[in-house]
């Protein structure tokens, strides 16, 4: 696959060239490269296991790649700049036991040193249904409102730049709905906003771009039509038609370089 | 159909163990614990060979952890009356219970799999600690047949009490459980009494583990195959611990709740939060690295029931030996020291490992380490302290010594939390931690101990310069290893 990245319009929020992380004999990532743009919602779709996560925690400095490299709004991912336009929400919401939800609140605000944050503050947990419980532990939430927290807690910084992995999993169809409105809402403000989902649906009614992740590499990006286009499937066809066209033909051309002999790629 | 039922709880039996073992680089809490309790029995076996072979034994914690102990059996039967002692799995309770065979295979598994672990590091303990007294290694199955034979006791004590609240009216159960109780008290004033003619049960049993006489073999090996009798009888009944039709639909829902995992780790020792405290609201000055502090003291005054507990317990055992054993009376500020420098890797900045925002907003590494261990340096400071003083009231310091000790102490929480966080900077997020971190600690505390019993000028000045050469390289090392960019990887797959 060409490594070129397309420079997109409205600023790179995000951009990747030529990543590789490799976990022992296992390769996380390999050779990824794309871009995001800055007031657009980029989707990040893949099996399990593709490297979404990884690249995930690359692009917040918490992994550092083999080769290959990140940038964050044209700063080295890991350095205090790029740090400062990233905020990241884990699959996994990470929350400390015994402290409570707006005390995990407070702590983001002071750890970041944000200003004038309390409304804000008040108005994602209300937003997010999560203002009745303030004073709750996190083994006293449910797994959906321990992700709601998590979320309330990345989106309070205000970033440029917004990593939501899996930010969809244990939300019910409320919640999801009211996280699809926030997230268009942050990217017509000028954000960039990358979200890593499996569940296609949401997919199609949020992301502006599409990256499909297969195996650590980039096997299709674009829009809806041009990822149609790259499956030799008609403009109309949907997503998952689309999904299920590329990674197969990406499976097909796997097996067929193993019977050739040819190498992994 | 039992041998169907043996196969498929062998083969998961190996997964899972297969699964513990591969856990430990990630949770190296399990391996620290085995090499824990086995350093612990050699250690104790061999402190016991060194009293024999000076033929005496003064009533010291031994004697006194036998007496009490069989004060613990009504407990577990009480408890077993309440809740099942065996410990199944969503697996076990689907499938292997409900199979031919299964509750036999399943209950041979809960009585006898733990004896036979502790049998065997027991053994081992056995042999080590004879090894290193340079004496044949022959009797020490004796200690592996005591520890197996008192774990195999609390398993068939607390099946039987199960099988009686799952199947006796409640009178019976009330007059089984008094009558065990009245036993077990009947127990320990006998053996207080015996044990003033220096003829004692538990003396004569921590004689016949330890002598290389095969003589007093009877002792122990009478009490074993009863108990061995015992398990097998529980074995025949299995079946009796299979509930009624309905109860058993009931339980199991329970059975899955109970059993639900968390891979957060936020249900781990949950129970021991406060729960329904207003919440904290933060003061302008705590902004930066200080909110590390903040995160620290809202989640410590949750602890304080957990903290109180655990210093009341080491108070009181401090008590109980300054009255019985002064000489050993610092053995539990000496357990405090080393549990905090066992897992100083698991605290301090180690919880940060796994909360991403810390590595993600803009610290001062040095200012944002000391905040991140500045508040388990205090809470461990401050029940050292306590016990410190315990000891001064019981005649057992100066007070010069206990001076210098006082003003150190704090100093010690600092040096072992930095030796914590220099084990996780060199070590990683994997079990070579550990020992570093041990390591590192030692090497932290061997200075300050010395001021403690050398307290001249001389000495202060070259302990306050170790400790302030080992303190800037520890930050330093740790500053480049976790926040650089050439740092350890902070997050997995």
């Amino acid at each position: 696959m060409a490594k070129t990245v397309r420079v997109l319009e409205g600023g790179v929020a995000l951009e990747c060239h030529a990543a590789t992380k490799r976990f022992g004999e296992r390769a996380a990532l390999c050779d990824a490269a794309f871009a995001c743009p800055l007031g657009a919602v980029t989707a990040l779709i893949g099996p399990n296991g593709a490297g979404k996560s990884t690249l995930f925690r690359a692009s917040a400095g918490l992994l550092t790649l083999d080769s290959g490299g990140i940038t964050v709004r044209g700063h080295r991912a890991g350095t205090p700049e790029a740090q400062r336009s990233v905020s990241f929400m884990p699959e996994q919401p990470d929350l400390y036991p015994g402290v409570s939800v707006w005390e995990h609140v407070v702590f983001i605000a002071l750890l970041y040193c944000l200003s004038d944050w309390e409304p804000r503050a008040e108005e994602l947990l209300e937003r997010f249904g999560l203002a009745g419980r303030r004073d709750a532990l996190p083994h006293e939430l449910s797994q959906g409102m321990r992700r709601r927290l998590a979320l309330v807690m990345s989106l309070l910084r205000g970033a440029d730049v917004l990593l939501l992995d899996e930010p969809f999993n244990g939300l019910d169809p409320r919640n999801s709905s009211q996280l699809r409105a926030l997230v268009k809402e942050l990217a017509s403000n000028g954000a960039g906003v990358l979200v890593a989902t499996h569940i296609l649906g949401d997919v199609a009614r949020l992301a502006d771009r599409v990256i499909v992740l297969e195996g650590g590499r980039v096997i299709a990006q674009g829009t809806l039509k041009e990822l149609n286009g790259q499956a030799g499937l008609p403009a109309s066809a949907d997503l998952e038609s689309a999904y299920l066209a590329l990674t197969e033909r990406r499976r097909e051309r796997g097996i067929e370089t193993a019977r050739t002999g040819g190498g992994a790629r | 159909m039992t041998t169907s039922a043996a196969y498929a709880m062998g083969y998961l039996a190996a997964h899972r163990w297969r699964r513990r073992l591969l856990m430990t680089r990630e949770k190296p809490g399990v391996l620290l614990a085995v090499v824990a309790g086995m350093a612990a029995s050699v250690a104790l076996q061999f402190w016991l060979l060194r009293r024999a072979s000076t033929a005496s034994f003064p009533p010291t914690a031994v004697d006194l952890v036998a007496q009490l102990a069989p004060l613990l059996l009504p407990a577990i039967a009480l408890s077993a009356t309440f809740r099942s002692p065996l410990r199944l799995d969503v697996a076990d309770a689907s499938w292997l219970l409900t199979a031919p065979g299964g509750p036999r295979v399943l209950l041979a598994r809960h009585l006898f799999g733990f004896p036979l672990l502790q049998a065997a590091l027991g053994g081992l303990g056995g042999v080590l600690s004879r090894s290193l007294m340079s004496l044949p290694a022959a009797p020490a199955w004796k200690v592996a047949v005591v520890v197996g034979g008192a774990a195999l006791i609390v398993r068939v004590l607390g099946m039987l009490a199960h099988l009686s609240a799952l199947r006796a009216p409640l009178l019976t159960r009330i007059l089984a459980l008094s009558w065990a109780a009245a036993l077990a008290i009947v127990a320990v004033a006998g053996e207080q009494a015996a044990r003033l003619t220096g003829e004692g049960v538990a003396r004569r049993w921590v004689v016949a583990i330890i002598d290389s006489e095969v003589v007093e073999a009877g002792w122990i090996l009478v009490p074993f195959f009863a108990i061995a009798l015992l398990a097998v009888v529980v074995l025949c009944v299995a079946r009796g611990y299979i509930e009624p039709a309905d109860d058993r639909a009931r339980q199991n829902a329970e059975l899955q709740v109970s059993t639900r995992r968390d891979t957060t780790g936020l249900e781990t020792g949950a129970s021991w939060f406060r729960s329904g405290l207003r919440s904290w609201s933060g003061r302008a000055f705590l902004t930066g690295e200080r909110a590390l502090l903040f995160r620290g003291l809202a989640q410590q005054r949750r602890m304080q029931r957990m903290f109180g507990l655990e210093l009341a317990v080491e108070l009181l055992v401090m008590i109980v030996l300054l009255a019985l054993a002064p000489e050993m009376a610092w053995l539990p500020l000496a357990f405090v020291l080393l549990t905090i420098v066992v897992t100083s890797s698991f605290s301090g900045i180690a919880v940060e490992l796994d909360h991403h925002h810390v590595w993600m907003a803009p610290l001062r590494p040095l200012i944002a380490l000391l905040c991140a261990i500045a508040v388990p340096a205090a809470t461990v400071a401050a029940s050292a302290e306590v016990l410190w003083f315990t000891l001064l009231l019981g005649g057992s310091l100066g007070g010069g010594t206990w001076l210098v000790g006082a003003v150190l102490i704090p100093c010690l929480g600092v040096v072992i939390f930095l030796a914590g966080a220099l084990g996780i900077a060199i070590g990683g997020r994997g079990v070579l931690r550990i020992p570093l971190s041990v390591a590192f600690g030692a090497g932290g505390i061997a200075p300050v101990l010395f001021l403690v019993f050398v307290p001249t000028a001389p000495a202060v000045a070259a302990v306050a310069v170790a400790l302030a050469g080992f303190a800037t390289t520890a930050a330093r090392v740790v500053r480049r290893r976790l926040w650089s960019s050439t740092r350890i990887d902070l997050g997995g797959v």
